[in-house]
Protein backbone atom coordinates (compact mmCIF):
# COMPACT_ATOMS: atom_id res chain seq x y z
CA UNK A 1 0.00 0.00 0.00
CA UNK A 2 1.52 3.26 -1.08
CA UNK A 3 1.32 6.51 1.23
CA UNK A 4 -1.33 8.03 -0.98
CA UNK A 5 -3.22 5.42 -1.25
CA UNK A 6 -3.24 5.03 3.09
CA UNK A 7 -3.87 8.57 3.57
CA UNK A 8 -7.26 8.24 1.29
CA UNK A 9 -8.57 5.58 3.14
CA UNK A 10 -8.22 7.47 6.34
CA UNK A 11 -9.91 9.88 5.46
CA UNK A 12 -12.51 7.91 3.89
CA UNK A 13 -12.44 6.00 7.86
CA UNK A 14 -11.92 2.65 5.65
CA UNK A 15 -11.46 0.16 8.10
CA UNK A 16 -11.07 2.89 11.00
CA UNK A 17 -13.39 2.96 13.44
CA UNK A 18 -15.74 6.90 14.11
CA UNK A 19 -16.02 8.09 16.79
CA UNK A 20 -19.14 7.50 18.72
CA UNK A 21 -21.94 9.83 19.25
CA UNK A 22 -21.49 11.27 23.05
CA UNK A 23 -18.08 12.57 22.23
CA UNK A 24 -19.82 14.68 19.91
CA UNK A 25 -22.19 15.84 22.30
CA UNK A 26 -20.21 16.62 24.89
CA UNK A 27 -18.06 18.32 22.38
CA UNK A 28 -21.14 20.45 21.88
CA UNK A 29 -21.82 21.16 25.35
CA UNK A 30 -18.35 22.29 25.90
CA UNK A 31 -18.92 24.45 23.64
CA UNK A 32 -22.65 25.60 24.88
CA UNK A 33 -23.72 25.49 28.66
CA UNK A 34 -21.07 22.73 30.49
CA UNK A 35 -23.63 22.74 33.27
CA UNK A 36 -23.19 18.92 35.69
CA UNK A 37 -26.99 17.90 35.16
CA UNK A 38 -26.49 18.37 31.36
CA UNK A 39 -22.83 16.17 31.05
CA UNK A 40 -24.76 13.43 33.38
CA UNK A 41 -28.27 13.85 30.99
CA UNK A 42 -25.43 12.94 27.78
CA UNK A 43 -23.01 10.67 29.98
CA UNK A 44 -25.69 8.72 31.91
CA UNK A 45 -27.15 7.07 28.97
CA UNK A 46 -24.01 5.10 28.26
CA UNK A 47 -23.42 2.48 30.83
CA UNK A 48 -20.02 1.47 29.89
CA UNK A 49 -18.25 5.53 30.40
CA UNK A 50 -20.65 5.66 33.52
CA UNK A 51 -18.93 2.61 35.27
CA UNK A 52 -15.27 3.86 34.35
CA UNK A 53 -15.84 7.70 35.31
CA UNK A 54 -17.13 6.17 38.66
CA UNK A 55 -13.87 4.40 39.08
CA UNK A 56 -11.93 7.15 38.03
CA UNK A 57 -13.47 8.97 40.36
CA UNK A 58 -12.62 6.89 42.77
CA UNK A 59 -8.67 6.89 42.41
CA UNK A 60 -6.62 8.64 44.67
CA UNK A 61 -5.72 11.32 42.80
CA UNK A 62 -9.39 12.79 42.29
CA UNK A 63 -10.48 11.92 45.08
CA UNK A 64 -7.86 11.98 47.88
CA UNK A 65 -9.35 11.53 51.36
CA UNK A 66 -10.94 8.26 49.91
CA UNK A 67 -14.90 8.86 50.37
CA UNK A 68 -16.80 5.70 48.09
CA UNK A 69 -18.08 7.59 45.14
CA UNK A 70 -21.29 5.74 43.81
CA UNK A 71 -23.47 8.66 42.12
CA UNK A 72 -22.51 9.95 38.71
CA UNK A 73 -22.74 13.24 39.25
CA UNK A 74 -20.61 13.16 41.97
CA UNK A 75 -18.40 11.21 40.00
CA UNK A 76 -18.29 14.33 37.23
CA UNK A 77 -18.01 16.47 40.24
CA UNK A 78 -15.29 15.22 41.61
CA UNK A 79 -12.75 15.07 38.16
CA UNK A 80 -14.23 18.20 37.28
CA UNK A 81 -16.90 19.58 34.53
CA UNK A 82 -14.12 20.85 32.65
CA UNK A 83 -11.62 17.53 32.74
CA UNK A 84 -14.70 15.70 31.54
CA UNK A 85 -14.37 15.72 28.18
CA UNK A 86 -10.88 14.54 27.79
CA UNK A 87 -11.69 11.59 30.24
CA UNK A 88 -14.75 10.49 28.56
CA UNK A 89 -12.59 10.50 25.14
CA UNK A 90 -9.90 8.59 26.46
CA UNK A 91 -12.51 6.26 27.86
CA UNK A 92 -14.15 5.82 24.22
CA UNK A 93 -10.83 5.80 22.26
CA UNK A 94 -9.31 2.94 24.25
CA UNK A 95 -12.03 0.60 23.25
CA UNK A 96 -12.73 2.09 19.62
CA UNK A 97 -9.51 -0.16 17.88
CA UNK A 98 -9.98 -4.15 18.48
CA UNK A 99 -6.57 -4.57 17.46
CA UNK A 100 -5.67 -8.22 17.19
CA UNK A 101 -1.96 -7.97 16.45
CA UNK A 102 0.21 -9.73 18.69
CA UNK A 103 3.25 -7.04 19.05
CA UNK A 104 0.76 -4.93 19.91
CA UNK A 105 0.81 -4.00 23.65
CA UNK A 106 -2.35 -2.19 24.22
CA UNK A 107 -1.49 -0.88 28.07
CA UNK A 108 1.63 0.45 27.06
CA UNK A 109 0.53 2.24 24.23
CA UNK A 110 -2.40 3.69 26.49
CA UNK A 111 -0.44 4.23 29.91
CA UNK A 112 2.42 6.23 27.27
CA UNK A 113 -1.08 8.10 25.80
CA UNK A 114 -2.20 8.91 29.48
CA UNK A 115 1.21 9.69 31.10
CA UNK A 116 1.84 11.89 27.82
CA UNK A 117 -1.86 13.76 28.33
CA UNK A 118 -1.26 14.25 31.84
CA UNK A 119 2.20 15.68 31.66
CA UNK A 120 0.88 18.11 29.15
CA UNK A 121 -2.13 19.50 30.99
CA UNK A 122 0.09 19.61 34.17
CA UNK A 123 2.46 22.06 31.76
CA UNK A 124 -0.20 24.08 30.34
CA UNK A 125 -0.81 25.60 33.51
CA UNK A 126 2.14 27.52 32.80
CA UNK A 127 1.57 28.40 28.62
CA UNK A 128 -0.58 31.20 28.23
CA UNK A 129 -3.31 30.57 25.81
CA UNK A 130 -3.32 26.51 26.03
CA UNK A 131 -6.16 25.04 27.91
CA UNK A 132 -5.54 22.76 30.13
CA UNK A 133 -8.35 20.33 28.32
CA UNK A 134 -6.96 21.08 25.40
CA UNK A 135 -3.41 20.01 25.92
CA UNK A 136 -4.71 16.72 27.60
CA UNK A 137 -6.62 15.67 25.00
CA UNK A 138 -3.52 16.39 22.36
CA UNK A 139 -1.22 14.42 24.89
CA UNK A 140 -3.41 11.75 24.84
CA UNK A 141 -4.28 11.45 21.16
CA UNK A 142 -0.85 12.44 19.79
CA UNK A 143 0.15 8.63 18.99
CA UNK A 144 -3.27 7.62 17.73
CA UNK A 145 -1.58 7.11 13.93
CA UNK A 146 0.26 4.39 15.14
CA UNK A 147 -3.25 2.26 15.99
CA UNK A 148 -3.85 3.13 12.33
CA UNK A 149 -0.99 1.66 11.36
CA UNK A 150 -1.65 -1.46 13.12
CA UNK A 151 -5.38 -1.58 12.21
CA UNK A 152 -4.31 -1.55 8.57
CA UNK A 153 -0.93 -3.94 8.71
CA UNK A 154 -1.45 -5.90 11.85
CA UNK A 155 1.90 -7.98 13.16
CA UNK A 156 3.84 -5.96 9.79
CA UNK A 157 4.39 -2.98 12.29
CA UNK A 158 7.02 -5.24 13.83
CA UNK A 159 9.30 -4.37 11.14
CA UNK A 160 9.35 -0.98 12.50
CA UNK A 161 9.37 -2.05 15.79
CA UNK A 162 12.41 -3.91 15.00
CA UNK A 163 14.26 -0.40 13.21
CA UNK A 164 13.33 0.90 16.70
CA UNK A 165 16.07 -1.07 18.28
CA UNK A 166 18.83 -0.55 16.40
CA UNK A 167 18.17 3.56 17.36
CA UNK A 168 15.93 4.52 14.76
CA UNK A 169 13.66 7.02 15.59
CA UNK A 170 9.97 5.68 15.67
CA UNK A 171 8.65 8.15 12.67
CA UNK A 172 11.73 7.90 10.96
CA UNK A 173 11.18 4.14 10.72
CA UNK A 174 7.57 3.81 9.56
CA UNK A 175 9.03 6.58 6.63
CA UNK A 176 10.68 3.77 5.87
CA UNK A 177 8.88 1.16 6.08
CA UNK A 178 5.13 2.64 5.28
CA UNK A 179 6.48 5.87 3.41
CA UNK A 180 4.53 7.61 5.73
CA UNK A 181 4.40 8.50 9.73
CA UNK A 182 2.39 8.43 12.57
CA UNK A 183 2.05 12.03 12.94
CA UNK A 184 1.04 12.70 9.58
CA UNK A 185 -1.24 9.57 9.74
CA UNK A 186 -2.94 10.18 13.06
CA UNK A 187 -3.55 13.98 12.65
CA UNK A 188 -5.36 12.63 9.05
CA UNK A 189 -7.82 10.61 10.98
CA UNK A 190 -8.30 13.23 13.94
CA UNK A 191 -9.21 15.94 11.02
CA UNK A 192 -11.94 13.71 9.75
CA UNK A 193 -12.75 13.04 12.92
CA UNK A 194 -13.62 16.46 13.66
CA UNK A 195 -11.04 17.40 16.52
CA UNK A 196 -9.73 20.92 17.10
CA UNK A 197 -7.40 22.45 14.12
CA UNK A 198 -4.69 23.04 16.73
CA UNK A 199 -5.16 19.74 18.17
CA UNK A 200 -4.77 18.44 14.30
CA UNK A 201 -1.90 20.73 13.75
CA UNK A 202 0.36 19.45 17.15
CA UNK A 203 0.07 16.37 16.67
CA UNK A 204 1.69 16.63 13.40
CA UNK A 205 4.08 17.95 14.31
CA UNK A 206 4.91 16.08 17.76
CA UNK A 207 8.59 14.66 16.36
CA UNK A 208 9.12 17.50 13.82
CA UNK A 209 8.79 20.73 15.72
CA UNK A 210 10.97 22.45 13.13
CA UNK A 211 9.50 21.46 9.96
CA UNK A 212 6.07 23.89 10.91
CA UNK A 213 7.18 26.88 9.93
CA UNK A 214 6.15 28.15 13.10
CA UNK A 215 5.21 25.54 16.17
CA UNK A 216 2.50 26.57 18.04
CA UNK A 217 2.83 26.68 21.71
CA UNK A 218 0.63 23.45 22.12
CA UNK A 219 3.18 21.49 19.63
CA UNK A 220 5.73 22.46 22.00
CA UNK A 221 3.96 21.02 24.60
CA UNK A 222 2.97 17.55 23.61
CA UNK A 223 6.37 17.05 21.72
CA UNK A 224 8.13 18.00 25.28
CA UNK A 225 5.51 15.61 27.44
CA UNK A 226 6.33 12.53 25.13
CA UNK A 227 9.85 13.44 25.96
CA UNK A 228 9.29 13.38 29.88
CA UNK A 229 7.38 10.09 29.50
CA UNK A 230 10.75 8.98 29.08
CA UNK A 231 11.01 9.28 32.88
CA UNK A 232 8.43 6.53 33.53
CA UNK A 233 8.40 2.81 32.43
CA UNK A 234 5.81 4.12 29.91
CA UNK A 235 7.95 5.13 27.51
CA UNK A 236 8.60 3.53 23.91
CA UNK A 237 12.63 2.79 23.50
CA UNK A 238 12.85 5.17 20.76
CA UNK A 239 16.83 4.76 20.22
CA UNK A 240 17.51 7.82 22.03
CA UNK A 241 19.69 7.43 25.33
CA UNK A 242 18.98 11.19 27.06
CA UNK A 243 17.74 14.50 25.54
CA UNK A 244 19.45 17.49 27.00
CA UNK A 245 16.06 19.56 27.33
CA UNK A 246 18.00 22.60 27.13
CA UNK A 247 18.57 21.20 23.41
CA UNK A 248 15.48 20.87 22.44
CA UNK A 249 13.46 23.39 20.60
CA UNK A 250 10.33 22.77 21.80
CA UNK A 251 12.00 22.96 25.60
CA UNK A 252 13.22 26.24 24.61
CA UNK A 253 9.79 28.04 23.60
CA UNK A 254 8.15 26.70 27.01
CA UNK A 255 10.82 27.60 29.15
CA UNK A 256 10.48 31.02 28.77
CA UNK A 257 6.94 30.57 30.17
CA UNK A 258 8.18 28.78 33.55
CA UNK A 259 9.98 31.26 36.02
CA UNK A 260 11.80 27.37 37.83
CA UNK A 261 11.82 25.08 35.16
CA UNK A 262 14.48 22.95 36.36
CA UNK A 263 12.27 22.82 39.61
CA UNK A 264 9.40 22.26 37.73
CA UNK A 265 10.88 19.61 35.89
CA UNK A 266 11.52 17.54 38.91
CA UNK A 267 7.85 18.46 40.58
CA UNK A 268 6.86 16.33 37.44
CA UNK A 269 8.75 13.47 37.66
CA UNK A 270 7.65 13.18 41.23
CA UNK A 271 3.83 13.83 40.27
CA UNK A 272 3.94 11.23 37.32
CA UNK A 273 3.81 8.82 40.02
CA UNK A 274 -0.03 9.72 40.30
CA UNK A 275 -0.37 9.92 36.60
CA UNK A 276 0.92 5.70 37.16
CA UNK A 277 -1.32 5.18 39.12
CA UNK A 278 -4.25 6.65 37.62
CA UNK A 279 -3.25 4.83 34.54
CA UNK A 280 -2.85 1.23 35.95
CA UNK A 281 -6.44 2.01 37.70
CA UNK A 282 -8.47 3.23 35.11
CA UNK A 283 -6.73 2.48 31.61
CA UNK A 284 -6.21 -0.94 31.96
CA UNK A 285 -8.29 -3.55 30.59
CA UNK A 286 -9.82 -5.02 33.43
CA UNK B 1 30.03 8.26 79.35
CA UNK B 2 28.92 11.84 78.10
CA UNK B 3 30.73 14.16 76.23
CA UNK B 4 30.27 17.61 77.20
CA UNK B 5 28.80 20.26 74.73
CA UNK B 6 32.49 21.88 74.54
CA UNK B 7 33.90 18.18 73.34
CA UNK B 8 31.08 17.66 71.23
CA UNK B 9 31.30 20.58 69.56
CA UNK B 10 35.16 20.39 68.70
CA UNK B 11 34.69 17.24 67.14
CA UNK B 12 32.26 18.22 65.06
CA UNK B 13 34.03 20.79 63.74
CA UNK B 14 37.46 18.69 63.47
CA UNK B 15 34.83 16.57 61.38
CA UNK B 16 33.35 18.81 59.27
CA UNK B 17 36.50 20.32 58.25
CA UNK B 18 37.92 16.88 57.11
CA UNK B 19 34.69 15.60 55.37
CA UNK B 20 31.95 18.18 54.82
CA UNK B 21 29.99 15.63 56.85
CA UNK B 22 27.33 17.41 59.51
CA UNK B 23 27.23 15.15 62.90
CA UNK B 24 24.00 15.24 64.94
CA UNK B 25 22.41 14.37 68.10
CA UNK B 26 22.19 10.99 67.23
CA UNK B 27 26.00 11.00 66.74
CA UNK B 28 26.63 11.87 70.03
CA UNK B 29 25.38 9.04 71.11
CA UNK B 30 27.58 6.56 68.95
CA UNK B 31 30.91 8.48 69.83
CA UNK B 32 29.90 8.24 73.56
CA UNK B 33 29.84 4.40 73.19
CA UNK B 34 32.83 4.58 71.24
CA UNK B 35 34.95 6.40 73.31
CA UNK B 36 34.17 3.97 76.18
CA UNK B 37 34.86 0.76 74.41
CA UNK B 38 38.33 2.38 73.53
CA UNK B 39 38.76 3.56 77.22
CA UNK B 40 39.43 7.27 75.82
CA UNK B 41 38.02 9.93 77.75
CA UNK B 42 36.72 12.92 76.34
CA UNK B 43 38.49 15.57 77.62
CA UNK B 44 41.54 14.53 76.22
CA UNK B 45 40.21 13.33 72.92
CA UNK B 46 40.96 16.64 71.24
CA UNK B 47 44.72 15.97 71.59
CA UNK B 48 44.82 12.23 70.97
CA UNK B 49 43.32 13.23 67.34
CA UNK B 50 46.29 15.36 67.30
CA UNK B 51 48.57 12.83 67.94
CA UNK B 52 46.98 9.96 66.25
CA UNK B 53 45.49 10.48 63.07
CA UNK B 54 44.23 6.93 63.09
CA UNK B 55 41.90 7.66 65.60
CA UNK B 56 40.21 10.37 63.46
CA UNK B 57 39.49 7.77 60.62
CA UNK B 58 37.57 5.71 63.39
CA UNK B 59 35.98 8.34 64.60
CA UNK B 60 35.05 9.27 60.76
CA UNK B 61 33.83 5.36 60.44
CA UNK B 62 31.29 5.93 63.36
CA UNK B 63 29.55 8.81 62.06
CA UNK B 64 29.44 7.44 58.37
CA UNK B 65 26.33 6.15 56.98
CA UNK B 66 28.03 3.23 54.90
CA UNK B 67 24.37 1.74 53.56
CA UNK B 68 24.71 0.66 50.00
CA UNK B 69 23.71 -2.21 47.67
CA UNK B 70 24.59 -3.40 44.41
CA UNK B 71 22.59 -2.00 41.04
CA UNK B 72 21.27 0.55 43.78
CA UNK B 73 18.62 2.94 41.69
CA UNK B 74 19.16 0.64 38.86
CA UNK B 75 17.86 2.29 35.42
CA UNK B 76 20.51 4.32 35.93
CA UNK B 77 22.78 1.17 34.90
CA UNK B 78 20.68 0.82 32.05
CA UNK B 79 21.41 4.20 30.39
CA UNK B 80 24.94 4.50 31.89
CA UNK B 81 25.56 0.90 29.95
CA UNK B 82 24.22 3.02 26.81
CA UNK B 83 26.48 5.64 27.53
CA UNK B 84 29.48 3.35 28.09
CA UNK B 85 28.80 1.79 24.37
CA UNK B 86 28.57 5.23 22.85
CA UNK B 87 31.83 6.58 24.25
CA UNK B 88 33.74 2.89 23.42
CA UNK B 89 32.61 3.79 19.47
CA UNK B 90 34.01 7.39 20.20
CA UNK B 91 36.88 7.25 22.47
CA UNK B 92 39.98 5.15 21.60
CA UNK B 93 43.08 7.33 22.31
CA UNK B 94 42.62 7.34 26.10
CA UNK B 95 40.49 5.40 28.70
CA UNK B 96 37.21 6.24 30.04
CA UNK B 97 37.02 7.76 33.24
CA UNK B 98 34.43 7.05 35.70
CA UNK B 99 34.54 8.23 39.09
CA UNK B 100 32.19 6.74 42.47
CA UNK B 101 31.80 9.42 45.04
CA UNK B 102 31.37 7.96 48.63
CA UNK B 103 31.71 4.81 47.02
CA UNK B 104 31.50 2.90 50.45
CA UNK B 105 31.35 -0.84 50.85
CA UNK B 106 32.27 -0.61 46.96
CA UNK B 107 28.54 -1.50 45.73
CA UNK B 108 28.69 1.01 43.26
CA UNK B 109 31.95 0.94 41.74
CA UNK B 110 31.65 -2.85 41.33
CA UNK B 111 28.10 -2.48 39.64
CA UNK B 112 29.72 0.50 36.97
CA UNK B 113 32.64 -1.92 36.76
CA UNK B 114 30.28 -4.81 35.80
CA UNK B 115 28.08 -2.52 33.66
CA UNK B 116 31.22 -1.87 31.91
CA UNK B 117 32.20 -5.29 31.04
CA UNK B 118 28.51 -5.51 29.69
CA UNK B 119 28.78 -2.79 27.09
CA UNK B 120 31.75 -3.94 25.89
CA UNK B 121 30.66 -7.20 25.56
CA UNK B 122 27.72 -5.99 23.77
CA UNK B 123 29.84 -4.80 21.02
CA UNK B 124 33.05 -6.89 21.05
CA UNK B 125 31.87 -10.25 22.23
CA UNK B 126 34.73 -10.32 25.27
CA UNK B 127 34.41 -8.57 28.96
CA UNK B 128 38.31 -8.23 28.80
CA UNK B 129 38.16 -4.18 28.78
CA UNK B 130 41.06 -3.20 31.46
CA UNK B 131 42.27 -1.23 28.78
CA UNK B 132 39.66 0.44 27.61
CA UNK B 133 38.06 1.67 31.40
CA UNK B 134 39.21 3.34 34.67
CA UNK B 135 37.02 3.54 37.50
CA UNK B 136 38.24 5.55 40.40
CA UNK B 137 36.27 5.24 43.92
CA UNK B 138 36.75 7.08 46.78
CA UNK B 139 35.55 7.39 50.58
CA UNK B 140 36.15 8.87 53.19
CA UNK B 141 35.44 5.49 55.68
CA UNK B 142 38.60 3.32 56.23
CA UNK B 143 36.31 0.60 57.19
CA UNK B 144 34.00 1.04 54.21
CA UNK B 145 37.39 1.16 51.36
CA UNK B 146 38.98 -1.89 53.35
CA UNK B 147 35.93 -3.86 52.75
CA UNK B 148 35.48 -2.74 49.34
CA UNK B 149 39.05 -4.06 48.50
CA UNK B 150 37.77 -7.67 50.06
CA UNK B 151 35.04 -7.13 47.89
CA UNK B 152 33.85 -10.03 49.50
CA UNK B 153 29.58 -9.80 49.43
CA UNK B 154 26.46 -11.92 50.54
CA UNK B 155 22.87 -11.13 51.99
CA UNK B 156 21.39 -7.65 51.40
CA UNK B 157 24.06 -6.02 49.28
CA UNK B 158 23.67 -8.72 46.50
CA UNK B 159 19.45 -9.23 46.77
CA UNK B 160 19.01 -7.33 43.48
CA UNK B 161 21.72 -9.81 41.37
CA UNK B 162 20.51 -12.13 39.30
CA UNK B 163 21.95 -15.67 38.74
CA UNK B 164 23.40 -14.37 35.64
CA UNK B 165 25.16 -11.88 37.21
CA UNK B 166 26.39 -13.86 40.01
CA UNK B 167 27.70 -16.57 37.74
CA UNK B 168 29.55 -14.13 35.01
CA UNK B 169 31.09 -11.10 37.56
CA UNK B 170 31.50 -13.56 40.79
CA UNK B 171 33.41 -16.52 42.28
CA UNK B 172 31.35 -18.47 45.37
CA UNK B 173 33.39 -18.78 47.99
CA UNK B 174 31.11 -20.13 50.55
CA UNK B 175 27.05 -20.71 50.56
CA UNK B 176 26.40 -16.95 50.92
CA UNK B 177 29.58 -15.52 50.03
CA UNK B 178 30.52 -14.41 46.54
CA UNK B 179 33.64 -12.81 45.48
CA UNK B 180 34.15 -10.22 42.68
CA UNK B 181 36.05 -11.80 39.75
CA UNK B 182 39.58 -10.58 38.98
CA UNK B 183 39.01 -8.84 35.54
CA UNK B 184 36.04 -6.41 37.13
CA UNK B 185 38.45 -5.90 40.20
CA UNK B 186 41.18 -4.63 37.91
CA UNK B 187 38.71 -1.88 36.49
CA UNK B 188 38.60 0.10 40.27
CA UNK B 189 41.08 1.92 42.31
CA UNK B 190 40.14 2.70 45.69
CA UNK B 191 41.18 5.55 47.58
CA UNK B 192 40.62 7.79 50.79
CA UNK B 193 39.96 11.45 50.41
CA UNK B 194 37.19 13.42 51.02
CA UNK B 195 34.96 15.03 48.20
CA UNK B 196 35.03 18.10 49.55
CA UNK B 197 38.73 18.56 49.52
CA UNK B 198 39.35 20.11 46.30
CA UNK B 199 43.34 19.45 47.05
CA UNK B 200 42.96 15.64 47.12
CA UNK B 201 40.40 15.48 44.21
CA UNK B 202 42.76 17.47 41.83
CA UNK B 203 45.66 14.72 42.87
CA UNK B 204 43.77 11.54 42.46
CA UNK B 205 41.29 12.92 39.55
CA UNK B 206 42.68 15.67 38.28
CA UNK B 207 40.85 18.69 36.08
CA UNK B 208 38.71 17.38 32.75
CA UNK B 209 39.46 13.98 32.97
CA UNK B 210 36.36 12.07 34.06
CA UNK B 211 33.41 10.83 31.67
CA UNK B 212 30.80 10.25 34.43
CA UNK B 213 30.83 10.61 37.91
CA UNK B 214 28.33 8.56 40.71
CA UNK B 215 27.96 10.83 43.57
CA UNK B 216 24.30 9.51 45.31
CA UNK B 217 23.35 9.08 48.70
CA UNK B 218 26.43 11.59 49.47
CA UNK B 219 25.97 14.84 49.53
CA UNK B 220 22.36 14.33 51.50
CA UNK B 221 24.68 14.33 54.77
CA UNK B 222 25.92 17.44 54.09
CA UNK B 223 25.28 21.62 54.03
CA UNK B 224 24.84 23.47 51.98
CA UNK B 225 28.52 24.73 52.20
CA UNK B 226 29.55 21.14 51.82
CA UNK B 227 27.51 20.40 48.91
CA UNK B 228 29.42 23.59 47.17
CA UNK B 229 32.15 22.57 47.64
CA UNK B 230 31.67 19.54 46.31
CA UNK B 231 29.70 20.43 43.27
CA UNK B 232 32.82 22.19 42.39
CA UNK B 233 35.31 19.60 42.89
CA UNK B 234 32.99 17.24 40.78
CA UNK B 235 32.59 19.90 38.22
CA UNK B 236 36.40 20.44 37.45
CA UNK B 237 36.59 17.05 37.57
CA UNK B 238 34.29 16.18 34.90
CA UNK B 239 34.74 16.95 30.94
CA UNK B 240 33.35 19.32 29.03
CA UNK B 241 30.66 16.22 27.60
CA UNK B 242 30.64 14.46 30.98
CA UNK B 243 27.37 13.53 32.79
CA UNK B 244 26.40 13.28 36.31
CA UNK B 245 24.48 10.63 37.77
CA UNK B 246 22.82 11.62 41.13
CA UNK B 247 19.92 9.54 43.87
CA UNK B 248 16.43 10.28 42.33
CA UNK B 249 15.79 12.28 44.72
CA UNK B 250 18.35 14.45 45.25
CA UNK B 251 19.31 18.03 43.51
CA UNK B 252 21.71 20.10 42.89
CA UNK B 253 19.74 23.24 41.41
CA UNK B 254 20.15 25.10 44.00
CA UNK B 255 23.81 25.29 43.99
CA UNK B 256 24.41 24.18 39.91
CA UNK B 257 24.65 27.59 38.76
CA UNK B 258 24.72 27.39 34.99
CA UNK B 259 26.99 24.51 35.20
CA UNK B 260 24.72 21.93 34.64
CA UNK B 261 21.77 21.33 31.97
CA UNK B 262 19.11 18.24 32.92
CA UNK B 263 18.75 15.49 30.43
CA UNK B 264 15.49 13.45 30.67
CA UNK B 265 16.53 9.77 30.74
CA UNK B 266 14.61 6.35 30.98
CA UNK B 267 16.34 6.21 34.76
CA UNK B 268 15.55 9.54 35.11
CA UNK B 269 16.76 12.73 35.41
CA UNK B 270 20.51 13.17 34.84
CA UNK B 271 23.18 15.99 34.58
CA UNK B 272 25.14 17.02 31.33
CA UNK B 273 27.91 19.29 31.60
CA UNK B 274 27.36 22.70 29.98
CA UNK B 275 30.33 24.37 28.67
C1 LIG C 1 24.96 6.08 52.03
S1 LIG C 1 26.56 5.79 51.38
C2 LIG C 1 26.24 5.79 49.65
C3 LIG C 1 27.00 4.74 48.91
C4 LIG C 1 26.76 4.68 47.42
N1 LIG C 1 27.19 5.91 46.77
C5 LIG C 1 25.30 4.42 47.13
O1 LIG C 1 24.60 5.32 46.65
O2 LIG C 1 24.83 3.31 47.33
C6 LIG C 1 27.39 7.33 51.70
C7 LIG C 1 28.92 7.21 51.67
O3 LIG C 1 29.48 8.50 51.49
C8 LIG C 1 30.67 8.55 52.24
N2 LIG C 1 31.07 9.95 52.46
C9 LIG C 1 30.54 10.84 53.32
N3 LIG C 1 31.18 12.01 53.25
C10 LIG C 1 32.14 11.86 52.31
C11 LIG C 1 33.14 12.71 51.78
N4 LIG C 1 33.27 13.97 52.22
N5 LIG C 1 33.94 12.24 50.81
C12 LIG C 1 33.80 10.98 50.35
N6 LIG C 1 32.88 10.12 50.83
C13 LIG C 1 32.07 10.55 51.79
C14 LIG C 1 30.33 7.80 53.50
O4 LIG C 1 31.47 7.34 54.15
C15 LIG C 1 29.47 6.66 52.96
O5 LIG C 1 30.24 5.52 52.69
FE1 LIG D 1 4.91 9.85 18.41
FE1 LIG E 1 4.66 9.21 21.96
Amino acid sequence: MNREKLLEDVKKLNKLPALPEVVYKIMLLKEEDCSLSALEGVISKDPVITAKLLKIANTVYFNPYGQSVTGLKRAIELIGVRNIFSVVLSIVVTNLFPIEAKTFYRELFWKHSFLCAFISKRLSRFVKGVSDDTAFTTGLLHDIGKLVFYSYFGDSYEKVVELTQKGIPSYLAEMRVFGVSHDEVGSVLLEVWGLPAEVVEAVRFHHTLTDSRNFSELTALVHVSNILTMLSSFSYNSGVLFVVLNDDPGWLRLKDYITDSDYEIHKIFDDVVYAIDIAEIAWSRE
Amino acid sequence: MTISDRVFDKIRKIIYEKTGLVIGIRDRDKLARFLSSRDIRPKSLEEEIEYDRKLLYDIIDVVTVNETFFFRHESQFEVLEGILKDLLKRVTERKIRIWSVGCSTGEEPYSIAITACRAHFGLYGSYDCESRFEIIANDISREALNKAKEAVYGGYSIRNLSREVLETFFQQEAPESYRVKDFVRRLVTFYLFSVTSDYDVKRYIGFNSCDCVFCRNVMIYFDDNSRRKALDNIYDALRSDGFLFLAPTETIRDISGDRFAIAITMGGIIYVVKR
